[in-house]
Order: structure tokens, then sequence, then C-alpha cells
């Protein structure tokens, strides 16, 4: 297992990356637990959840066990604990009540276009136009209230830049992953895809981690 | 795969990230935007809360150098010669006397009256303050409120404090305010001032023994509050802040500070 391991590594170095960086916002966000607001702290729990996520996804392929089920159920994880996130920080009523109606609808629709074995292309693309839309959602409802006086020190907005990114950046793999994720396609262009999939979750890592380590500035930021 | 889809995801995730960076740039750049205008536009309603409470202490201060000024030369000129023509009277109508013993007590109520006559003249413009500083007129503040009942002590560690004049007089004022508040209302046994002057700041502390007061209660109460509210007030033109340790039923602790560098009060005194 441990040679099988080494060989992953080498081939998917970014991958091996990406699941290290993962734990790096829950360091963070450990370190600076008493400054976290409500919705930080959610972030950081989410991340060790996506951390647990992707070491079961490598015991499950270094055990030649099928992993994308567990994608497809993070996938409405993911889902649920930003609603959960932005719910807390948004306090616009119409906002937040948009938010839940669109949960609601992309957890339907994951249930119903579930697959156990393979990637359910349509059930993540609708996470990931859901994501695009809540952090959309958050950055119109951060021009409209204005009390943030620097929103380069702010968490909220570095976390949010990660979900926009990570979002836009796998959108179209997902749509289109019945073409990428399946034996029929080249190995040249998966590797290609999946890179790209990894660069934007490590953005997605290290922009939250900056989140989370400028949040000590939160309480300061008010106007 | 065909090279028709790997070119869609490749031009599709481009033109969505690309569309993703530049309204992340949009926002921060609006957002900072907004935000400064918003920090000018709450500074300038500051400003001008601050020139309203300056130009209100202003008319305050010389309202009450008229109101002085008519009581010191008008009636007590006035009560002087009625004094003086009661003394001639008195003589003209001989030695009588129980005549006498009322010309006595009328004089004695004269007497009376031109005390309480300069004393509220002198509680309205401290004249002490002008001539020998800020702590001569609070040592004086604390002898006039020392009697039988009640000791003021007055602390200062440096006996030069080199305030601009106008700094003196709001600190002499909220001095006087405290004082009169611990004596009249936490019906206080011993009261003590502490002047402290550090490098950049001043601390003016009034501590007393009373009966205390609930500040909630009280800044509810418009009319009863509105020393306290004054206090603040003088405070807000300055940058000053003043600091309330009170509860009922114990001693009272209120500290003011101001920052010198920000103390640039307008000449109250002029």
């Amino acid at each position: 297992m441990v040679e099988k391991f080494i060989l992953l590594a080498q081939k998917y170095p970014l991958s091996l990356v990406q699941h290290i960086l993962l734990i790096l916002p829950v360091c963070i966000g450990l370190l600076r637990w008493k400054f976290l607001s409500q919705e930080l702290k959610i972030i950081t729990v989410f991340f060790l959840l996506y951390f647990s996520k992707e070491t079961i996804a490598l015991y499950f392929v270094l055990n030649r066990i099928n992993s994308l089920g567990l994608e497809n159920i993070f996938s409405c994880i993911q889902a649920i604990v930003l609603a959960l996130m932005y719910d807390k920080v948004i306090l616009s009523k119409s906002k937040r009540k948009s938010i839940y109606i669109g949960l609601a609808i992309v957890l339907i629709i994951n249930i119903i276009t579930f697959k156990k074995a393979e990637i359910s292309n349509i059930g993540n693309t609708v996470v990931r136009v859901y994501m695009i839309y809540i952090a959309l959602n958050f950055f119109v409802w951060l021009l409209e209230q204005l009390k943030i006086r620097n929103v380069i020190l702010y968490g909220m907005f570095w976390v949010s830049v990660g979900v926009l990114l990570y979002a836009a950046g796998t959108l179209f793999m997902y749509l289109f992953s019945e073409y990428i994720f399946t034996p029929k396609a080249s190995d040249e262009l998966f590797d290609i895809y999946w890179g790209i999939t990894q660069i934007v979750s490590i953005i997605f890592c290290l922009t939250t981690s900056l989140g989370v380590w400028v949040s000590k500035y939160d309480s300061e930021n008010y106007l | 795969m065909s090279m028709d889809a790997g070119f869609v995801i490749a031009v599709g995730t481009a033109v969505l990230l690309m569309m993703a960076v530049f309204i992340i740039i949009f926002v921060a750049y609006y957002q900072q935007k907004q935000a400064r205008q918003q920090l000018a536009f709450k500074e300038l309603q500051a400003q001008h809360r601050r020139e309203l409470m300056e130009a209100t202490f202003r008319g305050q201060e010389e309202e009450r150098r008229r109101l002085a000024e008519d009581m010191h030369d008008g009636i007590g000129t006035m009560l002087s010669i009625t004094k003086m023509s009661l003394n001639q009277l008195e003589k003209q109508l001989g030695g009588e006397v129980q005549v006498g013993f009322q010309f006595q007590k009328t004089r004695s109520m004269i007497d009376e009256t031109m005390t309480n006559v300069r004393r509220i003249s002198r509680n309205l413009v401290p004249t002490t303050l002008e001539r020998f500083g800020l702590l001569a007129a609070l040592e004086e503040l604390a002898d006039r409120a020392t009697d039988n009942d009640i000791e003021v002590e007055l602390v200062y560690p440096e006996p030069e404090l080199g305030f601009l004049p106008a700094l003196e007089l709001m600190l002499y004022r909220i001095a006087q305010e405290l004082l009169n508040n611990a004596i009249r209302h936490a019906r206080a046994k011993h009261i003590t001032i502490h002047l402290i002057r550090f490098e950049n700041e001043v601390r003016l502390s009034v501590i007393d023994d009373g009966v205390g007061f609930d500040f909630d209660a009280v800044m509810e109460n418009r009319k009863a509050g509105l020393g306290l509210r004054n206090i603040e007030s003088r405070l807000n033109v300055v940058n000053g802040h003043v600091t309330f340790d009170v509860a009922p039923g114990r001693g009272s602790r209120i500290h003011v500070q101001v920052h010198l560098h920000d103390a640039q009060p307008v000449d109250l005194l002029s």
C-alpha cells in the first residue's frame, strides 16, 4: 500500500500537495479560534471534513474501491455547509431565503441524479452553480451594506473569493465529466483537467487560510 | 473524448475564471471606494457635530460671563448703594433702639444678598482659573466645598500643568459638575479629585464615598442625565472620553481622559 501511495504521489504530485494543504485552514483556524466568527468556524470545520473525505478517498483508491460515490456525497455536504456559513453572515432575510430555497433545489437534484459508481455530472454542476450564486449573493450584500472598513482584511471576503474561483474553475469540468472521468478518456487529457481541479482547490485552500488568518482584524473592521 | 468537448471545457473554464477574477477585483475596488466615501462622510458629520458643540459651549460661556458682569456691576453696585443709603437714613433718623435693631437686620440681609451675588458671579465665571490657572481654581473649588460634613481633597503630582486655557476651563467645568453631583446627589462625605498629566494625556478622576447611582437609569432620564451628557458632549469636542465606574449603594469613580495632541478646543474664554 505504501508503494502504491508513493507511485500515486509521483504521478499526481499536485494531488498530494492539495491533500496536505487542506489541513492549512484547519490549523490556522485552530490557532485563531478565539477571533473566529461563527461563519469562519463553520468553514474551518468544513476543511476538516474536506481533508477527512480526501483521506478516505485516498484509502479507497489505494485499496481499489470506487470513491466516486463519496465525491457525489461530499458535493452535497459542500452545498449544505456553505449555505449554513452564508446564512450566518448575510443578514438580509430575502437573500437568506433564496439561499435555502437554492439549497433545497440542489439537494433534490442531487438525490434524483445520484450515482454510486460514477461522477454525477448534473448534481456536481448544480452544486457549482449554486456556489457561484451564493458567493455573488454575498458580494452584492457586501456592496449594499457597506459595513466593512477594509475588505482586504475581511475574512469572509477571502473565503468567498476562494468559493467563487473554485466553483468557476471546476464547473465546466463537472459539466463535461462524462468525457473526462471515464475510462475512455485519454490519460493525458484526464491529467490536465484533474491538475486544473487540484490547482483551483489549492487556491480555495490558500484564500480560505488567508481569510481565517485576517479574522483577528474583523472586530475592528466594521464601519 | 472528442476534441470539441475538450476545447469547450478549456475555453469555458478560462472564461468563467476570468469573469470570476474580474468580479473579485471589481468588488474589492468598488467596496474600498465606497467605504472611503462613507468614512469621509462620517468624519464630516462628526466634525459638524463637534463644531456645533463648540459653538454651544462658547455661547454658554459668553452668556455666563454676561450674566456674571450684570450681577456684579448691576445688582452688586445697587446693593452697595442701598446699603450706603440705609446707613445714611439710620443716621438721619437718630438712635432709637427699636429702629436701630430693624436697620441692623436689614443691613445683614443686604450683606448676605451681596455675598450670594458674589458667590453666584464667581461660580458663573471662574476668575481664579483665568488669573491663576486650573490647579488654583480646583483648590478654591475644593476649599469652598469643604465644610464640617464634607471633605474635598485635591491630588496632583505636578504643580505645573501647562494646558491651554480652553482645556483648563473644560476640565474645571467637568470637575465642578462631578463635585456638585457627588455632594448633592450621592451625599458623599469624602471626595478626592485627582489630576494627573502624562506625556500626551491628562486624566481627571473624581472619587467619592457616596451612595452611588444607576448609570443606565440616570442616562435614560433626559432631565437627570443632563449633567453627565453635558460632560460627554464637552469631551466629544476634544476626542476625550469619560468612564463611569458607578453602581447604586457604593462610592463612584469617574475618570476623564483627554489626549493632549487631539485636544484643540475652541477658545471659550475669548
